[in-house]
């Protein structure tokens, strides 16, 4: 049995917050999100805590500083850091933003969104090309919210999504959350979107919180998941059902229980969606 | 066209609404989204990437923020981004200059400690991701490797352990705003409050501050300036300061107190081995 196939139903990011909650003993939570940042760079405690994360539970590596859509020469350092990372906890797969973070040399600390243009996905096709070949596996590219529109963007985010996966050959992290806040901000149709992207290259789910300021929304983890966002959800699930999810939460840290509820609704869809497309793969046959 | 527009975005996203050269420029690349003006959105990422580094700084100095206030420290968060711009991915690492910062801003004269509170903190941050130190060799027969050629040996500290010295009581400030703490408002800092002299360490999962007295500083300094073994045997026989080898050729009872706080900081954790000088050749006595 290959490693990401203990990766099913929906999952938890983990944070520092809930250490004790998840690490003490073996919680209802199939499998963790790891935010391999936190522990690519150091060693010490924070490692400590990841090695008891694995011995529990099946993990999966989340990446915020690649920088896969800069200019810049990809950073070797970081790479390495996040393989030797690898080769000690055995993530089921690794995934990152379709973003850049830094340029010049300076790093900005931030996801920033990128032109929808054939420059751009050839900057970002090559190094997640160069990427995979130094990890030695396929990585999952996610689609990151966005709140700038560039003059010179040639096509949809869809269509640079489904560009990029071809061109590098990669899988697809789909973070609902951020379809709902982009195609609210940028009014676009989500249901066009997830029409136009590689579906069979969608291995992952985030879910997510945002705030809402009225002309825009905006991508912020801190508070549960929207009832839109869970309507979109929904829909997704019935265009790829069983697709694993993750619920993240990064800003006000609930109580443990909170995110342990929102995980149980959201599994709750899933299991559902599966239980729909078993029913009409039988009736097919 | 992709180079020249990251670059001109990063310097837009460090400058302070649409007026700045670089925003300037950059905003006729843009669109609007819906009803947000482009200007608009670029003072979204202009303040998400001024956050995510206060923010970084705020988790790693938590005691300097709170005896800053918020929007003191985001001005000194600020002018840590500016003068010393982040160069790598990790977050971690975006406070290493802050503690150097301080004293060169005005806006920080009336918080005279401020800096060694900050050193304090940045040590403290550093003690949780260090490794954990080899197993510890046998004191006894590092002891007599010791005496036999301390010319040849150095003593190696535990990865985690910083030397943080002010002569404010930075320890006391610290302790004052820790969660469990009660004793904030009751801190008097004009009383006749202890200099500081600490160790931050880590043993096991447990991160500590202890204060040593003047003769173990001196030790543990010696020791972190990477000085051989009979250094710190002249530490306890001063008389001999300028003539190791004469030391050396006293009775071996002569080094019992310094074998004596050897053994000390072995006890504590705070020496974990023994290594050769570099460029001194002898026995390997990595313990």
């Amino acid at each position: 049995m290959s490693a990401s196939t203990c990766i099913e139903g929906v999952g938890l990011g983990l944070r520092s917050q809930h250490y004790e909650e998840l690490l003490s003993s073996r919680r209802d939570v199939p499998w963790l999100e790891v935010l391999a940042d936190n522990y690519a760079h150091g060693d010490g405690l924070p490692l400590r805590h990841l090695d008891r994360a694995r011995a529990l539970y099946p993990v999966v590596f989340h990446g915020v500083g690649m920088s896969l859509g800069s200019t810049d020469p990809l950073d070797g350092d970081y790479v390495a850091a996040i393989r030797r990372l690898a080769r000690r906890i055995e993530p089921a797969w690794i995934s990152e933003h379709l973003a850049w973070v830094s340029a010049g040399g300076r790093h900005h600390h931030e996801l920033l969104p990128l032109p929808f243009c054939e420059e751009a996905v050839g900057t970002v096709a090559a190094h997640v090309r160069e990427v995979q070949d130094r990890l030695g596996q396929r990585i999952l590219v996610e689609n990151a919210a966005g709140y700038l529109r560039f003059a010179c963007s040639r096509m949809s985010e869809a269509e640079f999504i489904a560009a990029v996966v071809a061109e590098a050959d990669c899988d697809l992290l789909l973070d609902v959350s951020n379809l709902h806040v982009n195609a609210r901000n940028h009014g676009y149709d989500p249901l066009v979107f997830l029409e136009t992207i590689p579906g069979d290259r969608v291995r992952q789910m985030h879910l997510a919180g945002y705030d809402d300021h009225g002309s825009h929304l905006i991508d912020a983890h801190g508070s549960p998941v929207s009832e839109a966002t869970w309507a979109l959800f929904i829909q997704v699930q019935g265009r790829f059902p069983g697709v694993p999810t993750c619920i993240e939460w990064d800003r006000d840290v609930p109580p443990f229980a909170v995110l342990a509820g929102e995980r149980t609704r959201a599994a709750a869809i899933v299991d559902a969606a599966v239980d729909a497309a078993q029913r009409e793969a039988c009736l097919a046959s | 066209m992709l180079r020249e527009l990251q670059l001109e975005l990063g310097r837009a996203f460090h400058e302070a609404g649409a007026a700045g050269p670089a925003a300037s420029s950059v905003l006729g690349q843009l669109c609007g989204l819906g009803e947000v003006a482009p200007a608009q959105t670029l003072a979204i990422y202009q303040g998400s990437v001024a956050h995510a580094v206060e923010k970084a700084l705020r988790d790693i100095f938590p005691v300097c923020a709170a005896l800053l206030g918020g929007d003191c420290f985001r001005a000194l968060a600020r002018e840590s981004a500016r003068r010393h711009p982040s160069t790598g991915p990790d977050l971690a690492r975006v406070g290493d200059s802050l503690p150097a910062l301080v004293p060169l801003l005005s806006f920080l004269d009336a918080v005279p400690y401020l800096a060694d509170v900050a050193s304090l903190e940045l040590a403290w941050h550093r003690a949780w991701t260090q490794p954990d130190p080899p197993t510890a060799g046998d004191p006894a027969r590092i002891a007599e490797a010791v005496s036999a050629e301390p010319h040849r040996h150095r003593f190696l500290l535990p990865p985690s352990l910083q030397l943080v010295a002010s002569e404010h009581p930075i320890l006391e400030i610290w302790q004052a705003h820790q969660e469990d703490c009660e004793a904030l408002d009751a801190l008097d800092l004009g009383a006749d409050l202890p200099a500081s002299q600490l160790v931050v360490w880590r043993r096991d999962a447990e991160l500590r501050i202890d204060r040593v007295d003047t003769g173990l500083w001196l030790l543990l300094e010696s020791i972190a300036r990477g000085e051989p073994a009979s250094a710190l045997l002249e530490l306890y026989a001063p008389e001999s300061r300028n003539d190791v080898d004469e030391l050396l050729q006293q009775d071996p009872d002569d080094f019992a107190p310094a074998l004596e706080a050897i053994r000390s900081l072995f006890e504590r954790g705070w020496i974990v081995g023994l290594e050769p000088v570099p460029g001194r050749a002898g026995r390997s006595d990595q313990t």
